[in-house]
């Protein structure tokens, strides 16, 4: 049994959500039930699933590669990926992406907030990373699932990009709102769960001949 | 405004935008105000993604051998690794 999470499971269009990514999944959890519902209210159909070796998951994440991750996408499927999920969406026919990350990014705040928490420096915490299962800000990673994010960049056609108004990098839409996946407590901004699935509703039209 | 406080200004507000502490409390803050370790915001996940931001911000990278406890220490100290990759 999984632990998926789904709404207007009746609307014709349906949607593959890929969460952020190890803490930042925690961060946006609120915001990302809150994007299905209103999603849902727009007439679009979600799906969360539930990551191997993340959440309730009975897999220990220390078994799963990123494959695994990615293999939680149909094949031509529409996806809407937060964060890093988007380094997860590449069998989507067409993909929306908030803010999206490469994969050196999530692994290097991986290395970073270890490091700074344990008093190991990052350069030592990698090499070992790459040698055995490591524990990364909570997270024990395979040196596969470690490797692979290393290397992993948000790829495919067909991809909306949607950041925040002050970020840097390169987007097709800018959306006011805060960067709920860097604050320490899980917060809300209504405002940017509007906006987002605003900008899928008018993007999900534009999926329909594809 | 000379150019020190323009990098002042700019780490306050990395810390406002990115951590969410109120635009008050960071216009307090000294160059002795303490960071990292008093600040309950900033544990080490949300630090990771404060150097992230700043290395946006600001243009630069910040190498794994520059992030020690020291340099974030206190706001001072912050700004002040700031400055010193602006201007090596």
């Amino acid at each position: 049994m999984t632990h998926e999470l789904r709404f207007g499971a009746d609307a014709p269009v349906q949607l593959i959500i890929l969460p952020a990514l190890f803490e930042e999944a925690n961060r946006m959890r609120r915001f990302t039930a809150q994007l299905m519902r209103a999603l849902a209210l727009r007439g679009i159909g979600t799906t969360l699933p539930e990551l191997p070796g993340m959440g309730e998951s009975p897999t220990e994440l220390a078994d799963v590669a990123l494959d695994d991750w990615r293999d939680a996408v149909p094949q031509g499927a529409l996806t809407v990926a937060i964060r890093g999920g988007a380094l997860l969406d590449g069998a989507a026919r067409a993909g929306w992406r908030l803010s999206p990350e490469s994969g050196e990014r999530v692994v290097r705040d991986l290395l970073r907030a270890t490091a700074l928490s344990s008093g190991v420096s990052a350069s030592a915490l990698d090499k070992a990373a790459r040698e055995r299962p490591t524990a990364l800000a909570g997270n024990v990673l395979s040196p596969a699932l470690y490797s692979a994010l290393h290397i992993a960049s948000p790829s495919g056609g067909n991809r909306r990009t949607a950041r925040l108004a002050d970020e840097a990098g390169v987007r097709d839409a800018s959306l006011t709102g805060s960067r709920l996946w860097r604050a320490a407590e899980p917060g809300e901004d209504d405002a940017l769960v509007a906006a987002a699935a605003d900008d899928i509703a008018v993007w999900t039209k534009t999926c329909a001949s594809l | 405004m000379n150019g020190d406080d323009d990098i002042d200004g700019v780490v306050r507000a990395l810390l406002r935008d990115v951590l969410a502490i109120p635009h008050a409390r960071v216009e307090k803050f000294t160059p002795e105000t303490p960071l990292f370790g008093a600040v309950p915001e900033l544990d080490s996940m949300a630090v990771a993604g404060l150097l992230t931001e700043m290395e946006d911000r600001l243009g630069f990278v910040i190498d794994d051998a520059e992030v020690d406890a020291e340099m974030l220490s206190t706001f001072g100290a912050l700004a002040d690794f700031a400055r010193s990759k602006l201007n090596p």
